[in-house]
C-alpha cells in the first residue's frame, strides 16, 4: 500500500503566486546581507524613491559619492542574488 | 564615447540632466550592450522595490469585516465607512479606495477628545496619550508622542505602552506611523515637531496580519494608511534612517551637523565591496 503523500503546505499566496513569493524574500534576504551604508542608500533610493539629490542630503554626502555609493550597493546586491546559495 | 556605470545607472533612475540624458539615450539606442547594462539597473530596481512594496499587497481578508467590528473614533474614518458602504450597497465583499479623504477640521478633533475625554487617552491636565493642539487637532502626547519618535517597528521598547506597527513615506511628503495601545490603535503622521493622529479606533480582535506586526490594525486605520501612503512600508535601514533626521523628509541643519562627524569615517572606500569602518559608536 503506497504511503500518503506528506500534507502539502500549500498556502495561498495569490494570484503572482509562491515564485514571486520566493523572489521576494530572497531580495529581502539580500538586503539584509547588505553593509548597513549599502543598505541605507538602497532602501532610501529603491525603496523610498528619494531623488539622488534629497538621499545625498539626507546621509549629508555630495552626489558624486551618493552615487557612487549607490552603484557598488547594486553591484553587492545584484552579486547576492545572483548567488543563490547565499540566500537559502 | 563611453560612459561609466555610474552614468548609466543615473540614466536608468532617470537622474540625468540635459544634455548628458540626451547624449547617453544615444548611445543607449545606438549599443544593446549599453541597453542591457540600463535594463539591468531597472529591473534590480523594480526588483527591490517589488519585495518590500508586496507586503502591501496582500489580502487581507480580516479587512472586511473589521469595520462593523471596531468602534471607531475618528470622524474620518467613520466617514470613510459611509462613503465605502454607499458605494458597495450589495456586500462589503469588494471594497472600494476611495480617494476623497476628507479634510480633518477641528470640529472632528473636538468630537473625538470628547469620546475620550475621562479615559486614558485624554485627560484634561495633559498627562494622558493624546491632547489637542492650537488649532484644536488630535496630537500624540507624552509616552505617545516620545514613542512614536523614538521607538523603532523592528525593535520594539519592552518597557513602552505604545507598540509601533509600520512606518511609511506619504505621498505628501511626510511620515505616519502606525501604532497601537492596549485595545487602541490609530495613525499618527509627523507634522513640524508634532505627531498629528488622523485616526485612532479600538483594536479589531481578528486575525489578519499586516506585515509582520505582532499586532493588527482595525480597518480604519488600514484604510488611513492605504491613503496615505506612497510605495511601501518602510524597513527597518529606512526606519532608522528616518529617525535620524526627526521624521522630516529635508534634514535641519542642526541634525546634517550633528550626522556628518560619525559618517565621514566611511566616504574614502576605493574598492567595491569594503566595508565601511566603523570608528566609535
Amino acid at each position: 500500500m503506497p504511503s500518503s503523500q506528506p500534507e502539502e503546505e500549500g498556502e495561498h499566496v495569490g494570484h503572482d503566486g509562491a515564485e514571486a513569493q520566493v523572489q521576494r524574500m530572497a531580495v529581502q534576504k539580500a538586503m539584509s546581507l547588505l553593509s548597513e551604508e549599502h543598505r541605507i542608500v538602497v532602501a532610501l533610493v529603491l525603496v523610498d524613491g528619494l531623488p539622488y539629490k534629497e538621499a545625498a542630503a539626507v546621509l549629508d554626502i555630495p552626489m558624486g559619492t551618493l552615487t557612487s555609493r549607490l552603484a557598488r550597493a547594486r553591484e553587492a546586491l545584484q552579486k547576492l542574488l545572483s548567488d543563490e546559495r547565499a540566500l537559502t | 564615447m563611453t560612459f561609466s556605470d555610474d552614468i548609466l545607472m543615473a540614466y536608468a533612475d532617470g537622474e540625468l540632466a540635459e544634455p548628458q540624458r540626451s547624449q547617453v539615450d544615444a548611445a543607449v539606442r545606438a549599443d544593446p550592450e549599453l541597453a542591457a547594462i540600463v535594463e539591468r539597473h531597472r529591473a534590480l530596481r523594480a526588483r527591490v522595490f517589488d519585495a518590500f512594496a508586496g507586503v502591501l499587497d496582500e489580502p487581507v481578508p480580516a479587512r472586511l469585516d473589521a469595520a462593523a467590528a471596531s468602534k471607531v473614533l475618528s470622524l474620518d474614518a467613520a466617514r470613510n465607512a459611509r462613503t465605502r458602504a454607499a458605494a458597495t450597497p450589495a456586500s462589503a465583499a469588494a471594497p472600494v479606495r476611495q480617494p476623497v479623504w476628507p479634510r480633518w477640521g477641528a470640529l472632528a478633533a473636538t468630537l473625538v477628545l470628547g469620546v475620550l475625554a475621562g479615559s486614558l487617552w485624554f485627560k484634561g491636565d495633559g498627562s494622558g496619550f493624546v491632547g489637542a493642539d492650537g488649532s484644536g487637532r488630535l496630537v500624540a502626547r507624552g509616552q505617545l508622542a516620545g514613542a512614536l519618535s523614538r521607538q523603532l517597528a523592528s525593535d520594539p521598547a519592552p518597557n513602552s505602552p505604545v507598540r509601533i506597527g509600520v512606518s511609511f513615506a506619504t505621498r505628501d511628503g511626510g511620515y505616519c506611523r502606525s501604532f497601537s495601545v492596549g485595545a487602541s490603535a490609530g495613525l499618527a503622521c509627523r507634522d513640524g515637531e508634532t505627531w498629528r493622529i488622523p485616526v485612532l479606533s479600538d483594536k479589531a480582535a481578528s486575525g489578519g496580519a499586516y506585515r509582520q506586526a505582532a499586532s493588527t490594525a482595525p480597518e480604519a486605520v488600514l484604510d488611513a494608511i492605504d491613503e496615505r501612503i506612497a510605495g511601501t512600508t518602510m524597513n527597518a535601514a529606512a526606519e532608522r534612517a528616518a529617525r535620524e533626521r526627526g521624521w522630516r523628509r529635508w534634514l535641519n541643519q542642526e541634525r546634517l551637523n550633528r550626522l556628518r562627524q560619525p559618517a565621514r569615517t566611511c566616504y574614502t572606500i576605493k574598492s567595491p565591496g569594503a566595508q565601511c569602518e566603523r570608528r566609535r559608536t
